[in-house]
């Protein structure tokens, strides 16, 4: 850390005059949160800069006079006042969110909205509103995850799972922060919901490829999403009711600083225990979760002091009373982060972070006097160094170090007997260093590097990271960008079941997993109404792994060569389309992806390449929102090719060799060489402002898959029917739904 | 406007609602009339029978007693000797081993010859080591210690079935299968479990499962391949469903028969879409000409009586 400072003001020192430096926080007026990605401006001088997406600003070798100085950013109303500069400054800038006469803006009032120069620069990056995301169509109760689902490049793989599949790649490639901690398992009922309480989200930035140097550890997209750090004005309370949960958030100031504390909870189980006392045999099941944040500023210097924290945990229990026959699955996230920001220099931002993530899951099950168990557990803790230095107002350099220590543990029994005992704890270093700078005719580009060196792995990854992007007429932008990427840790996941998910370590006998990525776009925004962007991407992936499902039951080796089939490639290229109306009674966008992805394994399909589930040639997405008056109504449409799944090519008989006994069988075509029907589902919502209590209100009504399509989601051939009759299990039917949200 | 209206809300539902399709368009390219070979041999056995089937379009209704091929020419050699099969008269597809019928050889490697119509298929096994068991116990489930030792096959069936030690009440202990040391020449273990009387009362009992359920219940089950590393295995009781006498056989399995039946994963997909996807797959036959399997084991056995547990319990 102090000499990764040094060098920042070493090359400081040599690029600067005796001036002063123009520092300071760009922050919500009505609630001091922070407002991320600002332009702030010295027009008189023709200087400025960019505020990080801390909401800090440096402006040096600012001459001592009387400046205009100019604060500006989507969905606020510009900040201009004249400051005195004498010495080096450090200012707090309150903007005051926008309304536009008669007109509505889908940022306007968005707290945290987009990042205006991070669109600029980077390829394949977007912010998302939370609020705008809740106006969605959802099922039950909006969902982030569920909601970027309808984005172009991003699909989902059913009706009740909340992973994202993106541009070609499995949940596990892409990384999900929280507050800059990474969560392992981001869902709850079995994958139907994320861990991502709508009402305590401030941010939600996604990267859908090549994402740049001061992220790391997953092969293609990375969600970074940052909660609420609470209103430094006033005490507020809101919250909602749905079919699903309650939610409730309450926050307010504390000190200079402020506070924030969320909550959610299902109340299904008092609803399934009323089924069970009837008679009928159903499982108890709920969810909670728990967001916290304190922010207090430390002295006068600029410097702050945040703590986070995150808990969650999901309960399964299905105890049948007799024959010793139960079933319960518990399985939830804790992560927690303090962070001290410090400016060394007025032009010289740093953050020291400590994290900690875990995520643990048990299943405990008897089936008539069988006991079976599985616990897992991945937990880091992580120290992380970063530092910003504003070099001019056209040049920003970033670099950071960090220091991440695991523990894995899954252990596993059956029948008394133990099983697989892993027990890991290997060492992840990383360091990066990244410059972001603005050249002539509008040119920005951002080189960066990023190096890593796992414990398990017997290399130092070095992987270059650039981004590109360049004017070309008035309303045209095109860009570039790619990098490599490396990946350490493997996720095993059940679709429809992610309470099993459990993480590995990659050892030395397989090796970690590379992508490379690629990616040319263009852009076209006439006005703030407008804006079109088309991009074309291609990932050439090396050394996947699956898990093997075809060792013996007992394999209880840790190694990963005999956990997994490894030496897997792929490649996922495709070209996305994305129009938005941001701004008007009627907003929304139509997005549309035509997308190729495929794998090969030696050990799968006798080395054929074939598609994965997920690949989806066409997937395309109508998402609408009008107002009038009280009232907001949505509609989102989507469609998607049907997923791939293996036929039957035949029917045989043989001799189970171990009873003699003649067994009807189904013989198995190449692997993934059919697909499903289309998928297609129209989902529709009706919101509508009312008084509540003295505060403000929203009742609304859902409708998901309004036409009741029972799309398929897998086919199941029935060996005891001499008719090989395939059963396609459907997905769900027409799901109305309610509820309110509130805030005071 | 509103007839319009109407018109595209009428399409819409007919479109989306509608996802029934012809059965015929959930399968893949149809592998029809491919030869299926069957044929394990156990070591110490005699020279098993070998069924020679063809595979079915799985369009058709199934029949599987249609399949026999008949006028194949079956042929196994080893150690230099050649042994061809004859056609069961009464069975079509089943040909049986000359008379007198040698037992099969550890250690040995068979090969096989199948000609039909023009069609050769072949394949090739080498035998395991013979395998003994060092004992076969019950233990307390709560403490693990040894509570019984059973008296195996190798003792005399009767005296197996008879034995008080071999009377075991159901879900009362837990059956441990013991090996002194690895059986040379194997990949892996295989348990099975063979009901012997078939008429025999169930031993479950439970409240949540109805008719359909219990119908789902066979006498014989098998293990998937097991490792054995600890030179050990418990036997689960949710293997067993019926009570009377029962034979609990441990296999050690060449590599033929290991790689069938740990890709031949006859999960139906029942559960999440996953687990439908990847464990539909197609198993490894190392065959030439034909699928199916030739593979061989070496096996032990003890004979059980399960009783049921007394009543209230």
């Amino acid at each position: 850390m102090i000499g990764l400072r040094l060098i920042f003001l070493a090359i400081g020192l040599a690029a600067a005059a005796e001036a002063t430096t123009l520092a300071g926080y760009i922050r919500n007026a009505s609630d001091g949160e922070e407002v991320g990605l600002s332009v702030v401006a010295l027009p008189g001088l023709q200087l400025g800069g960019l505020a990080n997406d801390r909401g800090y600003f440096a402006i040096r070798n600012v001459p001592a006079g009387r400046h205009l100085l100019v604060v500006s950013h989507i969905g606020y109303q510009s900040y201009r006042d004249s400051i005195d500069v004498t010495d080096d400054v450090l200012l707090e800038i309150r903007l005051r969110s926008e309304a536009i006469m008669g007109e509505e803006t889908v940022i306007t009032a968005d707290r945290g909205a987009e990042a205006e120069l991070e669109r600029l620069i980077q390829t394949s990056f977007l912010t998302i509103a939370p609020q705008r995301l809740q106006q969605l169509p959802a099922t039950g109760e909006a969902d982030l995850l569920r909601s970027l689902q309808l984005l172009p490049g991003i699909q989902a793989a059913s009706d009740i799972s909340s992973g994202l599949y993106v541009r070609g790649g499995g949940p596990d490639q892409t990384l999900i922060l929280l507050d800059d901690i990474p969560l392992y398992n981001p869902s709850h009922a079995f994958g139907f919901f994320s861990t991502f309480n709508p009402e305590a989200v401030r941010d939600v930035q996604l990267y859908k490829g090549a994402y740049p140097a001061n992220y790391g550890g997953n092969l293609g997209a990375v969600l970074d999403v940052s909660n609420l750090d609470g209103n430094r004005e006033k005490t507020s309370l809101s919250g909602g009711v749905s079919l699903v949960s309650t939610r409730l958030l309450v926050e307010g100031p504390l000190g200079e600083g402020s506070w924030m504390m969320s909550g959610r909870r299902t109340y299904l189980d008092p609803l399934l225990a009323a089924i069970r006392s009837s008679g009928t045999d159903v499982p108890n099941y709920f969810f909670y979760d728990l967001n916290t944040k304190i922010t207090q500023p430390l002295g006068n210097g600029g410097d702050n002091l945040l703590v986070s924290a995150y808990f969650g945990r999901d309960d399964l229990d299905f105890d049948l009373n007799e024959a010793e026959t139960f079933f319960n699955i518990r399985w939830g996230n804790r992560a927690a982060m303090v962070r001290w920001t410090h400016l060394f220099d007025p032009a010289l931002f740093g953050e020291l972070t400590l994290s900690s993530s875990e995520y643990e899951s048990t299943t405990d099950l008897s089936f008539f006097d069988t006991p079976v168990l599985f616990q897992n557990q991945i937990e880091d803790l992580t120290l992380n160094a970063d530092l910003e230095y504003f070099l001019r107002s056209d040049n920003t350099l970033t670099g950071g170090l960090r220091a991440t220590k695991y523990n894995f543990k899954f252990i596993s029994s059956f029948n008394s007997e133990d099983g697989l005992d892993l027990n890991q704890s290997p060492t992840l270093l990383e360091f990066y260093l990244q410059d972001d700078a603005q050249l002539s005719m509008g040119t920005h580009v951002r080189l960066g590097v990023r190096a890593s060196r796992f414990s398990q792995a017997d290399e130092i990854a070095i992987m270059p990271r650039v981004s590109i992007s360049q004017p070309v007429a008035d309303d045209w932008r095109i860009k570039f960008g790619g990098g490599l990427y490396r990946q350490y840790l493997q996720l095993v996941t059940t679709e429809g079941f992610s309470g099993g998910d459990f993480w590995v370590p990659l050892d030395e006998t397989v090796g970690p997993a590379s992508s490379w990525q690629t990616v040319a776009g263009v852009e076209w925004e006439p006005t703030r109404k407008y804006k079109l962007t088309a991009e074309l991407y291609y990932t050439d992936l090396d050394g996947l792994v699956v898990i093997d499902n075809n060792t013996t039951a007992d394999n209880n080796s840790t190694r990963s060569e005999d956990i997994f089939k490894s030496d897997g490639t792929g490649y996922a290229t495709g070209a996305e389309f994305f129009f938005e109306k941001r701004t008007g009674r009627l907003r929304g966008w139509l997005g549309y992806t035509l997308g190729r992805t495929r794998r090969t394994f030696d050990e799968v399909d006798g080395g054929r390449s074939f598609s994965p589930k997920y690949d989806r040639r066409h997937d395309a997405s109508l998402v609408m929102s009008y107002r009038l008056s009280t009232w907001r109504l949505g509609s989102s449409l989507v469609y998607a090719t049907g997923q791939a799944f293996t036929p039957a090519a035949a029917r045989y008989t043989l001799r189970n060799p171990a009873t003699a006994v003649e067994e009807d069988l189904v013989l198995a075509a190449r692997r993934n060489s059919a697909r499903l029907l289309p998928y297609h589902r129209l989902d529709l919502s009706a919101r509508r402002q009312i008084g509540f209590f003295g505060g403000d209100a929203e009742v609304y009504l859902q409708i998901f898959n309004v036409y009741s399509r029972r799309n398929e989601w897998f086919v199941q051939y029935d060996t005891d029917n001499p008719e090989t009759e395939p059963k396609v299990v459907k997905q769900l039917p027409v799901i109305p739904s309610f509820g309110l949200e509130f805030s005071f | 406007m509103r007839r319009l209206l109407t018109t595209i809300f009428t399409v819409i539902l007919g479109v989306g609602c509608s996802t029934d399709r012809e059965p015929g368009d959930l399968f893949g390219s149809i592998e029809e009339d491919v030869l299926v070979i069957d044929g394990t041999l156990i070591v110490d056995q005699p020279l098993p029978h070998i069924f020679v089937r063809r595979t079915a379009n799985p369009r058709d209704l199934y029949d599987p007693t249609s399949l026999g091929v008949a006028d194949a020419v079956v042929i196994v050699t080893y150690d230099a000797r050649q042994w061809e099969y004859l056609a069961a008269g009464d069975s079509v597809g089943q040909y049986l081993p000359p008379t007198p019928t040698p037992v099969v050889e550890p250690n040995t490697t068979y090969h096989l010859e199948v000609r039909v119509a023009g069609q050769i298929a072949t394949g090739f096994t080498t035998t395991p080591d013979r395998m003994k068991l060092a004992r076969t116990v019950l233990l307390d489930e709560e403490t693990l210690v040894v509570v019984a030792e059973l008296v195996p096959f190798s003792m005399g069936a009767q005296r197996s079935f008879t034995a008080p030690e071999n009377q075991l009440i159901y879900r009362d202990g837990l059956v441990e299968m013991q090996l002194a040391e690895p059986v040379g020449g194997s990949l892996a273990y295989q348990l099975s479990l063979s009901g012997l009387d078939r008429d025999s009362d169930f031993v479950i009992d439970a409240d949540f499962l109805d008719e359909e359920d219990y119908e789902e219940f066979d006498r014989e089950g098998a293990s998937p391949p097991l490792q054995f590393d600890e030179g050990r295995a418990r036997f689960p009781w949710f293997a067993v469903a019926f009570e009377g006498r029962h034979v609990l056989r441990l296999f050690a399995v060449d590599e033929n028969w290991y790689d069938f039946i740990r890709t031949n994963l006859t999960d139906d997909g029942g559960g999440f879409g996953g687990l439908a996807g990847d464990s539909f797959e197609r198993p490894i036959f190392r065959l030439e000409g034909a699928i199916g399997l030739f593979g061989s084991a070496s096996a032990d056995s003890v004979g059980v009586v399960i009783l049921p547990r007394p009543d209230g319990d």
